[in-house]
């Protein structure tokens, strides 16, 4: 098959989640023999400074190249501060062989910045103006596309050269704290609506996410396909922690925004330290919610337990994971959830709100709803005080995690995309 | 006749450096040595060296007629006699002078007196011996942390043998009698209190400079003017203010020197008015009446209670974060633990932490060398984490 992708983040322009399985899709579509073109938000940097194999780059938008500002990107839940990102104060003078060249987690908020700035609304519109001219001296079978700010290139080309579309949903705006379908015209919901109701097929990151656009935007549930993300690479640390004399780590990472859930599990932190008052809660990455969740942990009286870290680099993170007992996925609504699976790497045990796409791949994980305080802080203590069932924990989840490849998740994605095609001749007028 | 009772504040906090979570178990180094050691010797040569060389003139000018008192704080001592040995001197030679009094306070200008009453003694112990050392002087009178003040805290300045006890003359405290006389602490065997008139205090301290202030600007024969004529039953006003008012927050060209040289020499010549130092006072006034505090009253923001340091839940965190550290440290038998963790007691911790928004605002912002309140609380709260792993304690 000759696919046409149309991706918004992609590495090194990575900002959350959704250009690790941009890039993790792709590739394996790629390595399965499909003829692949993609075409990513032209940043003014090379597009092909990493060449693969069956890939052909295409940038899009370079008309004007990213520039501030539409009044309706303030709609969007990426939007980042404007202001700089709120340093980790100056890095501690001894950290031992981090790259110093550039945390992850400034180049996160600096990609973040670039491809959900102030200026996104025009963005997206250069972006599918361009779609059409630029790729006139291509061929292609079937058009994927990830997420919202790449549908309207995706239908425009639909029109434009009769091809079939699959849209992907890696998150919608309703899990981001959004209104739910039917939002204004021109908002984020009605672009989502209006695109997947189009749409040839529909591929959703998760059933959680499948179940989502069906309640919400009316869609046919035969008309989308599951396709997990595959596990992060790396490798598998120790499980077993040494007992630390300054207490076990509960670990939370994620954005400090109100889809995370970082509340509930402050909540809960105050009722696991009534039975495990040597547990230390930490807090890493920024938001908008942190100094509410700051001031919330000094309230209840377990401020000396919590400790917020803010954004830091990849390697203090990793070496979080591999420090911490449990890890806690706390989010309101959650599409997918990466961040237990990296956990898991490093050797934490997850805890899962029952709203999140992961807990379909890893039915091992102890599950709470996030905001029963009760029953989180009893998963989290269960954890905590038997390190046995912790271990056990791990183990199992481990072993389900190693059965998530993207090599799987494209071979999913390539029916999905052949249906796209079969359904097409009956969806396309001529 | 009326008499001018100056008190200067001397203060300078050890600052922590940032100490972001990872430092955690990583480093010891809580004090931003280089901004503190800045700080120190920008205050000494804009403020201390020429403000002292000033009022030690004006004392021999007089023969000894002008007076005034201070206090300055433990770690502004330590820190001037590591970082601008010459203007502890000069402190020394006003103290030679007979005509300053040194008053006693914590020596770590902490909030030891409302959360500690252990530490509170140990600390006042501490600064005893520190003025002795640097300054050659036995103090007779006390104020405590930013003129926190209550019974609780008048009766352990009492039972520690002091005479006298400076204090906020708040509206709230005074319903409308006047701030000019000596009053008795209520509940605590009617122990002395020397009152600050905050409008005359303020007007020195912080309109001065102010533009848009009716009074601006102000000179010498206006505010003597206006002290010469309180009405002659008030035995004193005291004016009690930051001494780094003279050239750090009052810049040397707003003329805050000459004001106060010139607002001296008048002060001087009238037979209206004279100076006299807090203990002067109390052995020579009557006590006119109790007042009766209902919680603890401070000289500070618009609430002039203790709002500015433990006003918000962080603060309070962070306080009892700080506190209960104590016996842990005190226990430790490492003098470099408890001095480290006595310099968190520094009431500036918890300052640097307030939320509070519009005109004080301004005025904790203005001190805060952090970027927001919850940076300043993460921050010590780090630092806190750290020292509470190496005193091994809960």
């Amino acid at each position: 098959m000759k696919v046409l992708v149309l991706g918004w983040e992609y590495p090194p322009a990575v900002a959350g989640g959704l250009g690790a399985a941009c890039h993790g899709l792709t590739t394996a579509l790629a390595d399965r023999g499909h003829e692949v073109v993609l075409c990513t938000p032209a940043d003014g940097t090379p597009s092909d400074t990493e060449p693969y194999p069956g890939i052909v780059r295409v940038p899009l938008g370079s008309d004007a190249g990213f520039s501030p500002f539409h009044p309706g990107a303030l709609l969007d839940p990426y939007a980042v501060d404007p202001a700089p990102e709120r340093a980790p104060a100056a890095p501690a003078p001894e950290t031992e062989a981090d790259p110093p060249a550039e945390s992850s987690a400034s180049s996160h908020a600096r990609s973040a910045r670039k491809l959900y700035g102030a200026d996104l609304s025009a963005a997206i519109q250069r972006y599918s103006r361009e779609a059409v001219t630029a790729l006139a001296g291509h061929d292609f079978d079937v058009i994927h596309a990830h997420d919202w700010m790449t549908f309207p290139a995706a239908l425009r080309l639909r029109f434009a050269r009769r091809r079939p579309v699959c849209l992907h949903v890696h998150s919608t705006v309703i899990d981001r704290g959004g209104r739910s379908a039917p939002g204004p015209v021109g908002s984020i919901s009605a672009v989502e609506r209006a695109g997947l109701r189009t749409a040839d097929r529909v591929c959703a990151v998760s059933g959680y996410t499948r179940d989502l656009l069906v309640r919400e935007y009316r869609l046919d549930p035969g008309r989308v396909s599951v396709v997990h993300n595959a596990a992060p690479e790396g490798v598998m640390s120790p499980a077993d922690r040494p007992r630390d004399p300054a207490g076990p780590t509960v670990l939370f990472v994620g954005r400090l925004t109100r889809q995370k859930g970082v509340g509930f599990l402050i909540r809960a932190a105050a009722r696991v330290l009534e039975s495990s008052p040597d547990a230390r809660f930490v807090v890493m990455g920024e938001g908008e919610d942190r100094t509410r969740m700051i001031e919330m942990a000094a309230a209840l009286g377990i401020g000396r337990r919590v400790f917020f870290a803010g954004g830091v680099s990849s390697a203090l993170r990793d070496r979080a994971y591999r420090e911490a007992s449990v890890f806690v996925l706390s989010s309101v609504s959650e599409p997918f959830g990466l961040t237990p699976l990296e956990a898991l790497r490093g050797g934490a045990a997850p805890v899962l709100s029952d709203a999140c796409g992961v807990r379909e791949v890893l039915p091992s994980a102890p599950v709470s709803p996030p905001w029963d305080a009760a029953g989180l802080a009893a998963q989290i203590v269960a954890l905590l005080t038997d390190e046995e069932q912790r271990l056990g924990v791990v183990a199992k989840c481990r072993s389900e995690l190693e059965r998530l490849t993207w090599a799987e998740s494209a071979q999913t994605l390539e029916a999905a995309l052949e249906q796209a095609r079969s359904t097409s001749g009956r969806r396309i007028s001529g | 006749m009326t008499s001018i009772v100056y008190y200067f504040q001397v203060h300078q906090p050890y600052r922590v450096k940032p100490f972001p979570y990872d430092a955690i178990g990583s480093r010891t180094d809580y004090w931003d040595d280089w901004l503190n050691e800045d700080v120190a010797k920008r205050v000494a040569e804009k403020c201390y060296l020429p403000m002292n060389r000033q009022l030690l003139r004006a004392v021999e000018r007089s023969s000894g007629a002008f007076r005034c008192s201070f206090s300055v704080s433990g770690t502004a001592i330590r820190q001037l006699a590591d970082w601008a040995p010459e203007a502890l001197k000069s402190f020394r030679d006003l103290a030679d002078s007979g005509s300053v009094e040194f008053m006693c306070e914590t020596s770590r200008h902490s909030l030891a007196a409302l959360a500690d009453p252990e530490e509170f003694r140990a600390q006042v112990a501490e600064q005893r011996a520190l003025l002795k050392e640097h300054l050659g002087v036995e103090p007779t009178a006390f104020r405590n942390t930013e003129l926190i003040t209550d019974a609780t805290v008048a009766r352990q300045v009492k039972d520690l043998g002091f005479e006298v006890l400076l204090a906020e003359g708040a509206d709230q405290l005074l319903h409308g009698r006047t701030a000019q006389a000596l009053y008795g602490m209520g509940g605590a065997d009617s122990f002395p209190l020397i009152l600050r008139d905050f409008q005359l205090s303020d007007d020195i301290g912080f309109r001065f400079s102010n533009q848009g202030w009716e009074g601006y600007p102000l000179l010498a024969p206006t505010f003597n003017g206006w002290l010469e004529s309180l009405p002659d039953e008030r035995p004193f006003v005291g004016l009690f203010m930051d001494y780094e008012t003279f050239g750090e927050h009052q810049a040397r060209d707003t003329g805050i020197f000459d004001f106060m040289d010139t607002m001296v020499d008048l002060a001087v010549a009238s037979d209206k008015l004279d100076f006299a130092t807090p203990t002067e006072i109390v052995r020579r006034d009557p006590i006119v009446e109790d007042l009766d505090y209902p919680r603890p009253i401070s000289w500070a923001d618009e609430e002039r209670d203790v709002s500015a340091w433990l006003g918000n839940h962080m603060q309070r965190a962070a306080h009892e974060a700080i506190y209960k550290l104590g016996p842990a440290a005190r226990a430790s038998g490492d003098p470099d633990l408890l001095n480290t963790w006595r310099d968190f007691t520094t009431s500036d911790h918890v300052y640097y932490m307030s939320t509070k928004c519009e005109t004080d605002g301004d005025v904790h912002e203005y001190f805060s060398p952090y970027d927001s309140p919850h940076d300043a609380y993460l921050n010590v709260m780090n630092a806190l984490e750290d020292l509470r792993r190496r005193l091994g304690a809960d």
